[in-house]
């Protein structure tokens, strides 16, 4: 199945060619967090959407206004990528367009919460039924209902009257990949012929920033945070919290090519395993990230040389980056020398549950542009780490079959081919 | 596509029990889970009743004991019940091959254990009790253990269900609301079906049984105010209706792909017959689901199964106490005619949301398999209207169930289940 549309609100700008422009130009998005003070944080910048228009384009919606910011994000996107694809016109039967999402939970009211905690607080533990009066007392009943995870895929169904297959995931940083996989599924099983696919994420916010922090997985480069994603390098200290969206229309081949779409390319395999090693880390030989990727390359038929690019997971942690070198080179033996990888969270840092659609995107303007986006940051090379990561500047190239990888917190691995479409 | 999807072993932890066979021998009996709430004790409290796990201790199911402590209840309950699945079917690490064995569960947003985040957030409150992020920052970080996050994601359901069972196959976590369970159960299917594992620990779990969950339901609008829940049950469909009761549960079946089930020796209690999906596709006020996306998934699963309206025996509904029961009502008469037999354990065992659909699965198959038609709780005679609500347990060779999910955000999932 191919991709028609494709839709992205992300840190370095809220749509998909600007983003594009931004990664071919070798750009930071990464900057010091304004959403609230996170002075003290440990780290104190990450990818934040600084478009405030965007978000105060919904404020008068009665409904949407309630909306946390992740919403705001995935509709922006899917009305571009739907707009981007033409379908309207073709006015496709509801019940054969569907929509599967990676979807995050969206951002809780902190300053309402801060209000219901300090009142339940007895000094030692939360009353638990102050704590229940005052919720029902302070909350915004729509705001709490739109923070469930399901909510984005419901409200862009309802925007788009998609009323086929519905559903959402969340593996953490796997979720879009794993969503797009899926949704290519769901139409080459002929339950749908045209799936809005993608993500959308904000975790920006004082718990989900400090719960990251502590897992210790975000870099603290906090006096120089345009250098700070820097995956591959030796001087990687953790990955950038990002927030974003990006969304694709997947349409079964006859289905686009009957109403002459415009087509970027294809989804032409998915693998999908479990690390079931340790909810911490990821195996240290990365077993299940080699086994994804060998079941995305045998589900579309492809030996591993035919490969042209690597979009990697990168996210720029000292675990993540030396594990998939490693899984990397198992997988394509001497072919790895030859193979460029690299990684757009240098750049984006991690959109979290939007970042594997995001990067999808990346791969197929990669394909349509013959512009591979660099890894930047790259300045001095880990000994461990000696692939091709096409360091600090783009690079032409024809690419026909690129792989996506995308491995999430907890163990899953998703990995996506994306092949140039072939007449 | 040539390959077949049966259910192999199942895995319940609910308000009826502590197991399978406890949960279905105590619900086919009329026995009810709803019990006033533990964690609310003042009398009129406006949440007086919820469907709780009784006497669960996760040290008694769960091997890896360890990790025990980095897992929210919610999480607890997923593994507990892949375990009780897995050893059900007979599924030990050595017998079945890693890479074909994965794991496909529903879950819901968890939030944090009050008390934890409480100590956090109370460090971060200035002067005028305001949350100072800067100070929460320096302060109040703190007081959270660094696996913190860790132990509330979504995603940790199937990754820990995966380390306990040793399933390296395909993983994900399905958050589609009240109806992620069933869909996780129906997408595990597929993933076999398409060749791309051999079994898969399928289902869900949840505990609403939080303050902030709970609010958020009470807000808007979806909880029971009536006093005689423990006695009388949630009343699904009835008109005397007034909510759905909080519970929280975990259920997981595995799923086999048919021949391999055969060659492993073990019994096949049912097969997946059919799977489908649907939305509302329409914006209401309170994004319920309308009764066409309902309609529709049971019409496109009864497709998917190659059966007609007749095959299906009785339909395990969605039904929870809401005043849209009726939509549902009207729904399986549209695709059905009027008079289908329908029955819900939610009436006993209350909402478990992200779980419900998995529960009133492993509960359909277990009475498809025992040819025991469980009534719904408290109905004590036949309801006027376009279904035959089952009031008292039937038995009967039955040939074929269908089960409904549908969640607040519009989305719809049926599946058939046949012998």
């Amino acid at each position: 199945m191919v991709v028609t549309g494709v839709g992205a609100v992300t840190p370095m700008a809220s749509n998909a060619p600007d983003t594009w422009k931004g990664l071919t130009e070798g750009r930071s998005a990464v900057d010091y967090t304004t959403l609230f003070d996170a002075s003290t944080f440990p780290s104190t910048f990450s990818g934040q959407v600084r478009d405030e228009a965007l978000i105060d384009r919904f404020a008068g919606d009665p409904v949407l206004s309630h909306a946390g910011r992740n919403v705001k994000f995935a509709l922006t996107a899917a009305d571009e990528a739907w707009a981007d694809s033409g379908i309207a016109e073709a006015a496709p039967q509801p019940h054969r367009v569907g929509v599967y999402l990676g979807a995050g939970e969206g951002p809780p009211d902190w300053v309402t919460s801060g209000r219901i905690f300090g009142s339940a607080w007895t000094g030692e533990e939360i009353d638990k039924e102050k704590f229940f009066r005052r919720a029902v007392e302070l909350l915004d009943k729509h705001r709490e209902l739109f923070q469930e995870p399901n909510m984005p895929a419901g409200l862009v169904a309802a925007r788009f009257n998609a009323r086929g297959p519905n559903m959402s995931c969340l593996t953490a940083c796997a979720a879009s990949s794993q969503a797009i996989g899926e949704a290519s599924m769901i139409i080459r099983r002929g339950d749908a012929d045209v799936m809005i696919a993608g993500g959308a994420h904000s975790m920006l916010h004082p718990f989900g920033l400090g719960g990251f922090n502590l897992l210790t997985a975000l870099s603290r480069r906090n006096d120089d945070p345009r250098r700070a994603s820097r995956p591959f390098d030796r001087d990687r200290d953790g990955f950038i919290l990002s927030e974003g969206a990006a969304m694709l229309i997947l349409e079964d081949l006859d289905h686009a090519v009957a109403r002459g779409a415009g087509i970027y390319g294809e989804i032409a395999g998915y693998g999908t395993t479990g690390d079931a090693y340790r909810v911490t880390d990821m195996h240290p030989e990365g077993r299940s990230a080699r086994a994804a990727m060998r079941m995305a390359l045998a589900d579309a038929g492809l030996p591993p040389e035919k490969i042209d690019y690597v979009n990697a997971h990168g996210t720029s942690t000292a675990v993540n980056d030396r594990v998939e070198t490693v899984a990397i080179k198992d997988v394509f033996g001497d072919y790895a020398r030859k193979l460029p990888v690299s990684s757009i969270k240098s750049m984006l840092g991690h959109l979290i549950a939007g970042a594997g659609a995001m990067e999808a995107i990346a791969c197929l303007l990669a394909i349509r542009d013959g512009v591979i986006p660099p890894t930047i940051n790259y300045e001095n090379p880990d000994p461990e780490l000696d692939l091709d990561y096409v360091p600090n500047e783009p690079r032409s190239a024809r690419l026909d079959y690129c792989m996506s990888n995308s491995f999430g917190f907890g163990g899953q691995n998703v990995v996506l081919i994306i092949a140039r479409h072939l007449l | 596509m040539g390959r077949r999807v049966v259910v192999t072993g199942i895995g319940i932890l609910s308000p009826l029990g502590l197991s399978a066979a406890e949960h279905f021998e105590r619900l086919a009996a009329g026995e009810c889970g709803i019990a006033p709430i533990s964690i609310f004790l003042s009398p009129d409290f406006p949440v007086r009743f919820a469907g709780e796990v009784k006497g669960f201790k996760a040290n008694k199911f769960i091997k890896n004991r360890k990790s025990i402590k980095i897992m929210a209840r919610d999480i607890q309950l997923a593994v507990a019940a892949a375990d009780l699945a897995a050893a059900a079917a007979g599924v030990a690490e050595d017998t079945v091959e890693a890479e074909r064995f994965g794991v496909s569960m529903g879950a819901g947003f968890i939030p944090s254990e009050l008390d934890e985040i409480g100590v956090a957030i109370a460090a971060g409150l200035d002067g005028d009790g305001e949350l100072d992020t800067a100070l929460y920052g320096r302060e109040g970080l703190a007081s959270l253990f660094p696996l913190w996050l860790l132990k509330y994601l979504p995603n940790m359901l199937n990754s820990h269900a995966s380390i306990e069972c040793t399933a390296l196959g395909p993983n994900n976590c399905i958050t589609c609301g009240n109806a992620a369970g069933l869909l996780a159960i129906g997408e595990a299917a597929r993933v076999i079906e398409r060749g791309q594992a051999d079994l898969m620990l399928a289902g869900g779990a949840e505990s609403k049984v939080h303050p902030l969950a709970l609010a958020r339901l009470h807000m808007n609008g979806k909880l029971s105010p009536a006093a005689d829940l423990a006695e009388r049950g949630a009343r699904p469909f009835r008109p005397d209706r007034s909510g759905l009761v909080a519970a929280e549960a975990g259920a997981v079946v595995l799923l086999e792909e048919s021949s391999h089930a055969e060659k492993r020796g073990v019994e096949a209690l049912a097969r997946v017959a059919g799977f489908a999906s649907s939305c509302g596709g329409q914006l209401f006020e309170e994004l319920e689901t309308d009764g066409r996306a309902a309609s529709d998934a049971m019409a496109a699963a009864l497709a998917d199964a190659q059966m007609d309206a007749a095959d299906i025996d009785a339909v395990f509904a969605n039904a929870s106490g809401l005043a849209e029961d009726e939509d549902e009502a009207a729904a399986i008469a549209r695709v059905f005619g009027e008079g289908k037999a329908a029955t819900t354990s939610k009436a006993a065992v209350g909402h478990s949301m992200a779980a419900s659909g998995a529960l009133e699965f492993a509960t359909a198959v277990l009475a498809l398999s025992r040819g025991l038609l469980p009534g719904t709780f408290g109905a004590e005679e036949a309801l006027d209207g376009p279904i035959d609500l089952v009031t008292a347990a039937r038995e009967d060779e039955f040939g074929a169930f269908m089960v409904n999910s549908f969640s607040f955000g519009g989305q719809a999932a049926s599946v058939v289940i046949s012998k």
